[in-house]
């Protein structure tokens, strides 16, 4: 009976670490980089590249690979200003997540980290 | 309560949750990264580091203006608080700092109440402390230091 029971402990064990390694918070998906449409690597707390290009009116996805030990993130905004924002993808702390964004119309985008304003990019959505 | 509280054990017991709370906020904001953070994590070692002297030294001179780092890091404590609230972002690690520090606010009043009696006993040290530059009319009001 007992080893039974630890079986059944360990299976539960291993479901909820499997749903915690994979399960993501608003605008984050399975971290899995190479199906992403584009990827932006955070590092030294620069984005590189500094501009990604996707295709206009179509939904895609970013993947953010955090190579610093702080936690960074990609904001979206229709322009430098930051008035309007798009998207705002969660947080993650030396590890990957890729982000699944809406349809753009072409133009020109600025995105940055959220905790560090002066880490930014371009995202350009051609037509 | 505060009975307990004002005993050598309760003193220490009060500081000890102070200071450890500061530092974890400090630790917190120093692994974001950035000069903002970089600062505000100093800035709570800092005034940490003020209230344990400000507790544990002998000197007449630091008893008189021990107020002062309790007033600080209520002030700093505080402004961090609404600067996030203002700034964000919003995310797990931010509600954990900012639950540290409504914890840090608490104790630091749990503090002035132990110490002083009440908020007014504090600013009565704390004008009593200043006496001799202050106006008349203020140093009526204020506590011998």
């Amino acid at each position: 009976m007992k080893p039974i029971r630890l079986s059944l402990v360990a299976v539960a064990l291993a479901a909820v670490l499997a749903a915690c390694g994979t399960t993501s918070a608003d605008g984050g998906s399975a971290p899995d980089p190479a199906d992403a449409d584009v990827t932006v690597t955070a590092v030294d707390m620069v984005f590189d590249p500094g501009a990604v290009t996707v295709a206009a009116g179509e939904t895609f996805t970013i993947a953010l690979v955090n190579e610093d030990a702080m936690p960074h993130n990609i904001a979206i905004y229709t322009d430098s200003s930051k008035s309007e924002k798009l998207f705002e993808g969660e947080m993650v702390t030396d590890g990957t997540v890729v982000y699944d964004l809406p349809a753009l119309d072409a133009g020109e985008y600025f995105f940055d980290c959220s905790l560090h304003p002066n880490m930014t990019g371009t995202l350009v959505v051609e037509g | 309560m505060f009975q307990a509280l004002r005993s050598r054990t309760g003193g220490f017991a009060v500081t000890s949750v102070i200071v450890g709370l500061a530092l974890a906020t400090g630790y917190i904001h120093l692994g974001l990264g950035g000069l903002l953070f970089t600062l505000n994590g100093l800035g709570y070692i800092g005034l940490a580091g003020l209230i344990v002297i400000g507790a544990a030294a002998p000197m007449p001179i630091v008893k008189r203006y021990s107020w002062f780092p309790r007033v600080a890091l209520a002030g700093y404590t505080a402004m961090t608080i609404a600067g996030y609230l203002v700034m964000g972002p919003y995310f797990s690690l931010g509600f954990i700092a900012k639950g540290i520090e409504v914890a840090l606010i608490a104790a630091l009043a749990v503090d002035v109440v132990r110490v002083y009696g009440s908020p007014m006993g504090l600013v009565r040290t704390a004008l009593g402390s200043v006496a001799p530059v202050l106006p008349a009319r203020l140093r009526a009001f204020a506590s011998p230091a």
